[in-house]
Parts: structure tokens; C-alpha cells; sequence
């Protein structure tokens, strides 16, 4: 099936067996190996990347579905010469070990903060009907779809307070 | 995974008489059950028809104080939704998110309604 998916900023058409999952697509097809493919069920978010803006796991979803949509994964956010804000915070807060599931946190992160800019509620909330603070409860809570079995879980809060602040300051 | 073929659906009406033509279609709208039981092969459709971008992810109120809510919409839009979130601070888990249970919450809202 002829699928056109606009990939970090760049139109390509692949043609493919309907079976393939977006991240196969990303990975096999295109040599995005950026996201990574953990447990390929949807479980550990090591697959995950924005899809028109939003964080989906890459690995349950077909890529027949994506004809017409804009994905940015990892290598879209930024390169090793010219890093993303947010990959610099997980550099400077030291917020891996092994990096298998960083790009997963990174892209997930950028997403939760989007969800919480649009005041999407989560479980940690005291009060679903306020605006969420972007608390460690929130992040954590927030970020519960990205296993990291490195255990760098203070680490990626860290970071992810850290790109916050800088970015809110640099507004 | 087993092959299949994939269409996606250009309306409702087209949608229903393909699964109703089709043998083994199923429908498919984001796949994270199906598409994850799929790889396992418990689930073995022939034929996928994607109504993931019919239009049927609107919020509606209804002329009873209600809320009509498409198929479509997301658990995340729901719980976000303005009309949703008062309700579902209601009742006993004060502190559940609707996010979590969607549906308890609804049921709640439309109980407080009635």
C-alpha cells in the first residue's frame, strides 16, 4: 500500500505491506533508528514519537494508518552537532545510563508538556479542573508510559524541570 | 501477524457494508488492543478497515442536559473535555481521574443529571 508520511519535516513514500508498524516503517524502511523497539506491545514507550503533535508508541500503530500525517521522532528534534533543549537537560541532569529509552523519554516529554500547555488532566491531579502544575508528582505520573530499567527515573525529572525552566525563562 | 488488506474508510456508510461484505474484517481506529493481539495472533483479521478519520469524535450536548460523545473521541478528550471535568470530581474517588475511568465518571455525571 503507497504511503506517504511527512517525516520530521521531509514527504516520504514508501510502499508497504500493510503489516508494518509505524516503527518498522520509521526504522527498516527509512534507517530512523532513533526510535527504538523495546517490547514492541505498546508497554515500555521506547517507540515513542509525535504524531501531528501528539506522542503515540510507535510500535502499535500501522503505518498505512499515518498516509498524510506528520511524525517527528528524535532524530527530528535534534542532531548531535545541534542538540535539542531537552536532549542538552538530559546531557546536563545525566538522565540515562544505557540511552535505549531516551529518545522514547525525550519524545514522550515533549509530548506530555504540549498536554499539559493544553491543561489535559492526569491521575495526579488534586484538582482535574484546574490548569496542571508542572509538578514531580505530574511528571511522573505524566511520564509513567516511558520505562527506563536503567532506573534514571530522578534524573529524567530532573531534566525535564530543568528544560521547563530555561525554556519558560527564554519566553 | 498474520496478512491482511487494508482500506480505509471514506464514510460510515462504507465502512459498515465493508465489514458486512467483507468475511474476517474488523474495524481498526488507534490499535493499541487490536493491532497488539494482532502480533500475538489471537486476533487474525483479513481485512482492516481504518475509521480512525471518520468524523465521529465530537462532544455534543443534548437538548437533556447530556453529552453525546462520538466513538471517536479519544479517553484523553474526554477526560480533558471542560463539561467532562466538573463531573468527574463528583462522587465518591473524588481524587480519580477521568482519564482513568472514563466511563464511571460519565455515569456519574449523567446520574447527577437525572
Amino acid at each position: 500500500v503507497e504511503t506517504t508520511i511527512t517525516v520530521n519535516g521531509e514527504p516520504r513514500t514508501l510502499d508497504l505491506d500493510p503489516r508494518t508498524t509505524l516503527l518498522d516503517a520509521l526504522r527498516e524502511h527509512l534507517r530512523l533508528t532513533g526510535s527504538k523497539k523495546g517490547c514492541d506491545h505498546g508497554q515500555c514507550g521506547a517507540c515513542t514519537v509525535l504524531v501531528n503533535g501528539l506522542r503515540i508508541n510507535a510500535c502499535l500503530s500501522l503505518a498505512v494508518m499515518h498516509d498524510g500525517d506528520e511524525v517527528v521522532t528524535i532524530e527530528g528534534l535534534g542532531t548531535p552537532e545541534k542538540l535539542h533543549p531537552m536532549q542538552q537537560a538530559f546531557l546536563t541532569e545525566d538522565a540515562f545510563q544505557c540511552g535505549y529509552c531516551t529518545p522514547g523519554q525525550i519524545c514522550s516529554a515533549m509530548g506530555m508538556l504540549g498536554e499539559i500547555e493544553a491543561g489535559l488532566p492526569s491521575h495526579a491531579a488534586g484538582d482535574v479542573a484546574a490548569k496542571p502544575a508542572l509538578s514531580e508528582a505530574e511528571i511522573r505520573e505524566r511520564m509513567s508510559g516511558n520505562i527506563c530499567r536503567c532506573s534514571a527515573y530522578p534524573q529524567i525529572v530532573e531534566a525535564i524541570k530543568r528544560y521547563a525552566t530555561e525554556e519558560g525563562a527564554a519566553r | 501477524m498474520k496478512p491482511f488488506t487494508y482500506e480505509r474508510a471514506a464514510d460510515p456508510e462504507s465502512a459498515v457494508k465493508a465489514a458486512a461484505e467483507i468475511p474476517g474484517a474488523r474495524f481498526i481506529a488507534g490499535g493499541t488492543n487490536l493491532l497488539d493481539l494482532m502480533k500475538l495472533e489471537i486476533e487474525r483479521p483479513a481485512h482492516l478497515i481504518d475509521v480512525g478519520r471518520l468524523p465521529l469524535a465530537t462532544i455534543d450536548d443534548t437538548p437533556d442536559g447530556g453529552l453525546r460523545i462520538g466513538a471517536m473521541a479519544t479517553n484523553s478528550r474526554v477526560a480533558g473535555d471542560p463539561r467532562v471535568r466538573p463531573a468527574s470530581q463528583q462522587g465518591v474517588h473524588g481524587r480519580q481521574s477521568a482519564a482513568t475511568h472514563p466511563l464511571p465518571v460519565l455515569l456519574r455525571h449523567q446520574q447527577a443529571l437525572q
